[in-house]
């Protein structure tokens, strides 16, 4: 089971700088609220294929698979349920 | 010949300064390194408003006028080089000031445009119009990256402007392990024509034939 807890606490933590907005829901777009940039999604890529022992292609690193929480928890589902 | 041998030394130190000696290796050995191909229509880019203005950053265009005249001063001493030696290569460059200083910046050929055109544009075999031109090497500062989607806002602003003097079409490339470029480029959403793998000992760059499409 994915939790989305741990994702939003470590982007919270890890990712998210001064300046940025205070919270956001599992739809809000990470990208257009500039939560994710170009160093973000490196950290935040490194975190997940760790966590999760999977492995991202550069395929999969789309704009689309990391719009907001509930499409990063959906592509790790995906991931998780394919090495299984 | 001298200048050349110089700038590479520093760039080589300044690589190593940034991340780690054995870093350089993987840049300048490699064997079937996955490359993207893009390119990125102009016609339909909104030339207004397709950034969000961001008060301490200028940009500016990067020509021997302003180069010679000490207007703006590189934060890199090996981007410093490297714009003195692309401009007598005729080719054309944007930067991005904070406070008097070039924090980064990227760089423009012209496919047929007297005195030289970049060797990428004949390595690919990119075939280019007049009205398009070939986009490459993007520097950003260590220290800048990463803060609030500046690499984007650059390409944004200069692809803004190159549509604004008539150019239809920009090519370019990124390396697929480098995440930050690749993740820019598709935020700006270039289109991705053909993956080719490239095998590059020291100066010896090559396309390898079971290159992928």
């Amino acid at each position: 089971m994915i939790d989305k807890k741990e994702i939003r606490a470590f982007i919270q933590t890890k990712i998210m700088k001064e300046g940025n907005i205070d919270d956001f829901k599992d739809t809000d777009s990470l990208i257009e609220t500039g939560i994710i940039d170009s160093l973000g999604i490196q950290v935040l890529l490194a975190y997940l294929e760790k966590t999760y022992s999977i492995k991202i292609t550069d395929e999969e690193l789309t704009p689309e698979n990391f719009e907001n929480i509930d499409a990063i928890t959906a592509l790790i589902q995906l991931k998780t349920t394919a090495i299984r | 010949m001298f200048q050349y041998i110089k700038m590479r030394f520093f760039h080589v130190m300044e690589f190593i300064n940034n991340k780690n000696f054995l870093s350089i290796w993987t840049e300048i050995v490699y064997f079937r390194r996955t490359c993207i191909l893009l390119e990125k229509d102009l016609k339909n880019f909104a030339t207004n408003n397709v950034y969000v203005q961001r008060a301490d950053l200028t940009m500016i265009e990067i020509n021997p006028t302003t180069f010679s005249e000490n207007q703006f001063i590189h934060q890199s001493k090996v981007r410093h080089m490297k714009a003195l030696r692309y401009l007598k290569k005729g080719y054309s460059g944007y930067g991005i000031v904070r406070n008097n200083e070039v924090i980064g910046d990227i760089w423009c050929s012209t496919c047929h445009k007297p005195p030289e055109i970049h060797p990428d544009i004949v390595f690919f075999n990119i075939k280019c119009a007049p009205n398009e031109c070939y986009l490459f090497d993007m520097y950003m500062s260590p220290l800048e990256r990463g803060n609030r989607n500046i690499a984007t806002y650059l390409e944004r602003v200069v692809m803004s402007d190159l549509r604004k003097k008539g150019y239809e079409k920009v090519y370019g490339y990124v390396w697929a392990d480098n995440v930050p470029a690749l993740w820019v480029h598709r935020i700006i959403k270039w289109k991705e024509k053909r993956r080719l793998k490239i095998n590059r000992f020291f100066g010896f760059k090559k396309i390898s034939k079971k290159a992928i499409s």
